[in-house]
């Protein structure tokens, strides 16, 4: 028992009197469980969301990019906000699984797999917006560095916007088979326990043939470890590159020095944010309350609390900064997102963001689970505002006033918008039934330390 | 000749450690551990060197660095340099900067995917790879210890029984061949013995087939319908000892069995039936 001491001050992490076997029984259930009643109905409206998103986007390509409601004076609103709005709630996964790793922080494993999960959904959900905004996406490999057909004209590696080509994708690449290395024994154990043939078949070829050797564990945890390593400076370059986009422009409101640790800020909060959402409803739904508990909420509430903090002062460094820089056209880009026709945004925006993550102060209110669920609602709105008030409003009156234009979305940026919500979701709800959802080899690995069964034998051994 | 492994199973990782250090401590050589999850310790105690696989990544992120240099750099400054908004690409080292972002991706890129990589081939991972862990157990909740070289396994056993086991498996590979298990020359020589399915059931039975031999090339083996625990077996009577609750039933089932065999290889012999019709006969009832 020695070597599994932990702080009795620290709160179990697995609660339920659990045994190895019933962490296997838990996690296995609604994989060999069949669907019920909701999660019918929540895939079928996700899965038309997804359809009317697929007709938009083929509006779009058959049709032309003047579907959109872009015009000459705002060349980017919707498309580029729901990208980055993307890729940033793709951030939490890797942060959770990375970051929390090398800071041996046990709380993740009850959740780092659904995050991973939904990073891995969501930024697929990204790619697709610069990819619809070419135009012509069957030209889409033009972004890889090949020459073209004339003669060896090549991309450009001085431009932000290949460094995001290189950026997101070495970023989902490396997600996937993180994601995906940890997955191995989980769906070993699927396989093993699997009676179906057809689920042990499949089940056999994803697992890799995974056998849980004692070499394969040491290379295993090493493999992590080192992935971690790498995961971590990339998901904070992540953002970074894409706060790039527009950092190194020169338009008012975007040529900023502080965007690069704001956005990453930022992505941790609404990513942070969107797992709350996702988990919420998920330990509710696959009886997860067990590993799922009420202080992995709490803490992932406290992390939405900082980074939103985080996201708040530097809302106000930038107005700070405009005033102080004195550059005139800076002042008014500031001014106009304020007070400007975009007004509400803004205000919307502030108070999502900032005001609302507030609550989190009060441990009644981080510790409630319908509190938690509208703020995580919340916050991921006003991230969407955020990115919106940012790329439009800056856009929206430039240096010429005789080109101010307001922007409105056509009824295919809100289809495509919506379908890819659609497309997220039809993602994760045949993740959350064909996947083990918790790491649960990992689970197994901290229950004689933070199963509450075991503190508890620990405390009366004490006693 | 007889090939032995021994699995002694363990439902407890510190039980497992606790053994581990046992057996080896009293010179048994552990072939294989399989567990459920990462044992902490289980390495050290199994004195498995420390895996050199960081620092295949290291190499690894560091021929992503040059091969991104080097693309750049070719790319950039020496194929098609052009002057972009007023800083032209005249040498690397200036144009360094907004080099970085695209530096640093790709030898991320190269570390991780190429130690992953590494990884499954190693641990020779791979789609449509067959597992390998002797009980489908093993990814649930039992710790196991395989031992394939032994000389004396009463001692051996003595030596299991001192830990705190679950259970201990005796696995014989070797096919458990009735009669005439004598090389053969001639490749109408045919043989028929009695085998275990390599796969045992959760509770630990597993079937008993019947293996068909042709000189050496054809082989082929069917189930008897019969499903016992591979410890009632005797090799040496080919029969269920007098333990098993169903001896008497199982065993006039086998002795139907082997008069048809008998009889089976007659008729072969003579060019009444094929090889490949034995079975038919054999294991019509």
């Amino acid at each position: 028992m020695g070597s599994h001491y932990e702080a009795p001050i620290r709160a179990p992490l697995v609660t339920g009197n659990k045994s190895y076997h019933q962490i296997t029984v838990d996690v296995a259930r609604p994989i060999e469980g069949s669907a019920n009643k909701h999660w019918w109905i929540v895939f079928t409206i996700s899965l038309l969301l997804f359809l009317w998103g697929i007709g938009c986007i083929i509006y779009t390509v058959s049709t032309g990019i003047g579907t959109w409601g872009l015009n000459k004076t705002v060349g980017w609103a919707w498309d580029i906000t729901n990208f980055v709005w993307w890729v940033g709630i793709g951030h939490a996964g890797t942060l959770i699984s990375a970051v929390l790793l090398l800071f041996r922080q046990k709380w993740r494993m009850g959740i780092n797999r659904s995050a991973e999960a939904m990073t891995i959904f969501s930024v697929i959900q990204a790619g697709l917006f610069p990819v619809i905004h070419m135009g012509r996406p069957w030209l889409a490999y033009w972004i890889v560095p090949i020459p073209n057909t004339f003669g060896s004209l090549w991309v450009n590696f001085n431009s932000p916007l290949l460094w995001d080509v290189f950026a997101i994708s070495t970023y989902l690449t490396v997600s996937l088979v993180f994601w995906w290395t940890g997955l191995l024994p989980d769906f070993a154990m699927i396989r093993d326990r699997a009676v179906k043939p057809f689920q042990k078949k499949i089940y056999s070829l994803v697992s890799f043939g995974w056998s849980g050797r004692a070499k394969d564990w040491q290379r295993f945890e090493e493999v992590s470890l080192v992935l971690a390593g790498l995961a971590t400076p990339l998901v904070l370059s992540v953002h970074t590159i894409v706060s790039f986009d527009f950092a190194t422009s020169v338009i008012p409101g975007w040529h900023t020095t502080i965007f690069p640790p704001y956005f990453v800020a930022g992505a941790i909060f609404s990513g942070f944010a969107m797992v709350q959402t996702l988990l919420l409803v998920m330990r509710k739904v696959c009886n997860l309350e067990d590993y799922i508990t009420l202080q992995h909420i709490e803490l992932m509430n406290i992390v939405i609390m900082i980074t939103g903090s985080i996201v708040g002062c530097a809302y106000i460094t930038e107005l700070f900064i405009a005033w102080y820089s004195g550059v005139e056209y800076e002042q008014y880009a500031f001014l106009n997102r304020a007070t400007g026709p975009y007004w509400w945004a803004y205000w919307a925006m502030m108070t999502c963001n900032v005001f609302s993550p507030q609550f989190m102060w009060f441990k009644k209110l981080r510790t409630s689970i319908t509190f938690s669920f509208v703020i995580s609602i919340v916050v991921n709105i006003g991230m969407w505002f955020e990115r919106f008030v940012i790329i439009v409003t800056s856009l929206h009156r430039d240096y010429l006033p005789s080109s101010w234009t307001m922007f409105s979305p056509t009824f295919v940026d809100i289809g495509i918008f919506l379908g890819t919500i659609g497309f997220f979701f039809v993602l994760f709800l045949l993740y959350s039934r064909t996947f083990p959802v918790i790491a649960q080899a990992e689970v197994k690995t901290i229950l004689k330390s933070s199963g509450d069964n075991y503190k508890q034998i620990r405390d009366n051994h004490v006693k | 000749m007889l090939n032995k492994h021994v699995h002694a199973i363990y439902d407890d990782d510190d039980k497992l450690l606790s053994a581990v250090k046992h057996l080896r401590s009293s010179g048994v050589s552990i072939k294989d551990v399989f567990t459920p999850f990462p044992v902490h310790g289980l390495d050290h105690a199994l004195d498995l060197k420390p895996t050199r696989i960081a620092i295949a990544a290291f190499i690894y992120g560091c021929i992503g660095l040059t091969t991104a240099i080097l693309m750049i750099n070719y790319i950039m400054i020496v194929d098609w340099p052009q002057n972009i908004g007023g800083k032209p690409s005249f040498s690397f080292m200036e144009n360094l900067p907004a080099f970085v972002p695209v530096i640093f991706e790709l030898t991320v890129f190269f570390a991780g995917h190429l130690m992953v990589i590494t990884f499954y081939v190693r641990s020779s991972l791979w789609p449509f790879k067959k597992a390998e862990n002797p009980i489908p157990e093993t990814t649930d909740d039992k710790f196991l210890i395989q031992i394939t070289s032994f000389k004396d396994q009463k001692k051996l056993m003595s030596i299991i029984k001192q830990t705190d086991y679950h259970n201990i498996d005796i696995i014989e590979h070797q096919p458990v061949v009735a009669e005439s298990n004598k090389l053969v020359n001639e490749s109408s020589q045919v043989s028929v013995g009695f085998v275990f399915h390599s796969r045992k059931y959760s509770n630990g039975s597993s079937n008993l087939r019947i293996q068909f031999t042709k000189g050496r090339g054809s082989q082929y083996a069917k189930n008897t319908g019969i499903r016992i625990f591979r410890k009632y077996w005797s090799s040496s009577k080919n029969s269920v000892s007098s333990k098993h609750p169903e001896h008497e039933v199982i065993n006039k089932k086998l002795e139907n069995i082997k008069s048809k065999i008998v009889s089976g290889k007659e008729k072969f012999k003579n060019g009444v039936i094929s090889f490949e019709q034995l079975h038919n006969y054999v294991l019509d009832n």
